[in-house]
């Protein structure tokens, strides 16, 4: 259960002046445990705002979020790394972590299996490629039992068969955890998500059904464009 | 077991237990400590200099003042003289500079919600009195081997005064970090303003030899009290300046651990925006 109580977030700019800047203003909404929903918007409306406020990664100027339940980080999120390190013991830190201290090897394993990255897994991050370096932060990604899944786009430079194994395995976990979605894509949010927040003019507008939150942006975006 | 061989039966998530907040917090501290230990540590030509940072130190004041200048620092060992000054001034300056340049290269940890500001700092300044204390132990073994009285007389008041300093430390690793968020060029300034108080703290030469109306200004400088208790504690003969008092720093120590932590709660969740 998440529940945005009138919630304001506005950042610091310094360039070109120093001004205050406002991104969401008074937004209040309840996301219900094993929900899944889409967040929907123009560019810089602040969905990334908003879903970073929802993760903890960020605070709100105004107003207070609850939590009930275990948030993951954004799915695929980039992670500073320890470049000399090998996957293996960067993986470590992210367990422990995350807590998962007595069944450290069980973990590993599962990251390794996930990420495909076979013997590469203890080589030194900085001979990864992109591609091998968003398996193993999908692979560490979905290693834990969540409450809430959340993700920030869900392009990653992985191949087709990766891709499909994420969306599946996520599909999974969409039975027992909840799912907070920004995609550009419209085909993967329906089918990710039932309900939908569509962002408009710093505030937020929470839709049960997906659908009608896209009716709404679209008819803003052929209004004010 | 083939990696590359996957089916979805073996890839359910291992079920973890609802953490409390405390033991939340201490896992990530321990996380944190451990992979700052090994950025440290593991980081091959560069972890050397963690040790011959303070050798080379040391050996520049031990050629200034035993060849070029032939003096003596009355009534204690000049080689121990110079080690305890610049080990326990090492305190401060470590814990200060590695705190607050703490956040800006962690950034990206901050995608995990147990990971605030203020754990970065902490987790630096223990790291920093952690490698301290080793780095100690290994140049006074070094010193005893070359037969240096290297036995303090209070260890006890020793230990006190390299906390006071690590105190200020981390006070001020606290307060800098919100300063030079908030006010662009602030970490210019600091850099500055280490210089002098470095030279005051007398670690490079002996407080007792100024002539009188700067020696008093001097002792303004909280360092210098930490610096000449800690000698003054290793050998009762030395003669320190007069008027240290090891209140003076610890004082200080809780102001900026006051005011930094005040900081930290009112103005540490801009720490996490993007600059």
């Amino acid at each position: 259960m998440i529940i945005f109580n009138q919630v304001g977030k506005y950042y610091i700019q310094r360039h070109p002046e120093y001004q205050f800047k406002s991104v969401l203003e008074q937004v209040s909404l309840t996301i219900a445990a094993k929900q899944s929903v889409g967040i929907i918007g123009q560019s810089h409306s602040g969905r990334s705002t908003l879903l970073k406020l929802i993760a903890g990664i960020e605070y709100p100027s105004s107003g207070k979020i609850q939590r009930g339940g275990r948030i993951s980080w954004p799915i695929g999120a980039a992670i500073s790394f320890n470049q000399a390190l090998s996957g293996r013991q960067n993986a470590r830190f992210i367990i422990r972590l995350q807590g998962g201290d007595n069944q450290l090897t069980d973990y590993l394993t599962q990251i390794h299996q996930f990420s495909e990255l076979a013997s590469d897994f203890d080589r030194p991050l900085k001979s990864y490629t992109p591609n091998m370096r968003a398996k193993l932060q999908l692979a560490l990604s979905m290693a834990f039992e969540m409450d809430f899944y959340i993700a920030d786009e869900l392009n990653f430079p992985v191949e087709t068969k990766f891709k499909q194994k994420l969306h599946c395995e996520i599909k999974q976990r969409l039975e027992t955890a909840g799912f907070i979605l920004i995609s550009q894509n419209e085909t993967q949010l329906k089918t990710f998500c039932q309900a939908g927040i569509w962002l408009h003019r710093k505030q937020a507008y929470w839709f049960d059904e997906i659908e009608e939150a896209f009716k709404y942006y679209t008819e803003s975006q052929t209004v004010y464009d | 077991m083939n990696p590359n061989h996957f089916t979805l039966e073996n890839q359910r998530p291992l079920s973890r237990p609802r953490r409390s907040a405390w033991t939340v917090t201490l896992q990530t501290w321990e996380a944190l400590f451990l992979r700052e230990a090994q950025n440290r540590l593991s980081g091959g030509k560069e972890s050397l200099w963690i040790l011959l940072d303070p050798i080379w130190n040391m050996s520049i004041l031990l050629f200034v003042f035993t060849v070029i200048r032939g003096r003596v620092v009355i009534g204690m060992d000049i080689t121990i003289w110079i080690m305890t000054g610049i080990l326990t001034y090492a305190l401060f300056k470590g814990t200060m500079m590695q705190g607050m340049n703490a956040i800006t290269p962690n950034r990206g940890l901050f995608i995990y919600r147990q990971i605030k500001p203020m754990d970065l700092i902490l987790i630096r300044g223990f790291m920093e009195a952690f490698l301290t204390i080793i780095i100690t132990l290994i140049l006074f073994s070094g010193a005893g081997l070359l037969r240096l009285p290297i036995i303090p007389t209070d260890p006890l008041t020793i230990l006190l005064s390299g906390f006071s300093l690590w105190a200020i430390g981390l006070g001020a690793a606290m307060t800098t970090t919100i300063a030079t968020h908030f006010i662009p060029g602030m970490g210019k300034i600091i850099t500055f303003l280490m210089m002098p108080l470095y030279v005051t703290s007398g670690v490079i030469f002996p407080v007792a030899t100024l002539p009188l109306p700067y020696r008093e200004w001097i002792l303004i400088n909280p360092m210098l009290h930490g610096v000449e208790s800690a000698r003054q504690a290793f050998s009762p003969y030395y003669h320190g300046v007069y008027g240290i008092n090891l209140a003076y720093p610890y004082t200080i120590a809780l102001i900026f651990i006051f005011l930094g932590l005040g900081l930290q709660r009112r103005f540490g969740q801009h720490l996490t925006d993007k600059p």
